[in-house]
């Protein structure tokens, strides 16, 4: 049986889905309840530009790899000789 | 946000004394435990590149460790910013007039209470270990004669300082507060 390599980015588009919405909290609870000034804003920022390093980091990452590939269950299994790396290395 | 210049409720004439937060040792721990996570993935990557130098270039479980190692970073980074949200959201303000204690747990619960400085009964404060000696942190209780637990200004720098600063602001507002309820009380001829 073919599987598809990209039904591993559902569960992963799930968790990216939690996080963007824990963040969204993050910053609408500062934005709501901080104390004005700068450190507020700066706190923000923070998260606004470590999550979307964090996030295009790994974007660069996955797109290395070929998502369309298919692989059968032997492949999955390890050392039972699945075929060739997917990273074109 | 919140305009320390215009509080909520602001009586005439109060003016912000202390902001306080909590010290800065917590987030030395935020960061510390955080830091702990975020390295866990090398040591991990590296014991499964000794045990199996395959498995990284595996069709399979190659794409799946990519996949999972940046979940694991989004999530990791996600909890160290509600944390920060957490420490940053806990604020104590003390004011001519009364002591606004906001408390943030976790990111779907939040406490804002207040006691006017006149209602204070007993004010407590407390350092407790090695750490919070040498760094001067600790707690302040104040206890009002209302039947409800003490109010905690929770791991906060110079706590005796703050006690004192506290103490002498109710003092003072007890004998305004005192002065006008005598006013009121005494018979107008």
């Amino acid at each position: 049986m073919d599987i598809p390599l990209w039904v591993l980015l559902v569960p992963f588009a799930f968790i990216v889905a939690f996080t963007a919405l824990f963040l969204f909290f993050n910053v609408f609870h500062l934005a709501r309840y901080g104390v004005v000034g700068r450190g507020a804003i700066g706190l923000i920022l923070v998260y606004l530009v470590s999550y979307l390093f964090v996030l295009v980091l790994g974007a660069t990452a996955l797109l290395d790899i070929q998502w369309t590939q298919t692989v059968t269950l032997s492949d999955i299994l390890p050392f039972t000789g699945g075929s060739s790396s997917s990273f074109g290395l | 946000m919140m305009n320390l210049d215009t509080l909520p409720n602001a009586l005439p004439n109060e003016k912000v004394i202390l902001f306080l937060r909590r010290h800065w040792i917590d987030l030395i721990r935020i960061f510390a435990f955080s830091g702990v996570l975020f390295v866990l993935p090398i040591v991990v990557g590296t014991l499964i590149e000794l045990a199996s130098p395959d498995l990284i270039a595996h069709v399979f479980w190659g794409p799946a460790l990519v996949a999972t190692l940046v979940a694991y970073l989004l999530v990791i980074l996600v909890l160290t910013l509600t944390e920060l949200t957490d420490y940053w959201l806990d604020v104590w303000i003390v004011t001519t007039e009364r002591i606004i204690n906001t408390e943030q747990h976790g990111l779907f619960n939040r406490v804002v209470s207040e006691v006017y400085l006149h209602q204070i009964q007993d004010i407590t404060s407390e350092q407790k270990g090695y750490l919070a000696t040498f760094l001067t942190f600790g707690n302040v209780f104040v206890q009002t004669a209302a039947e409800r637990e003490r109010f905690q200004f929770k791991n906060i720098d110079n706590p005796d300082d703050v006690k004192i600063a506290i103490g002498g602001l109710a003092k003072t507002c007890k004998n305004t507060h005192g002065h006008k309820m005598h006013e009121e009380e005494a018979p107008t001829e």
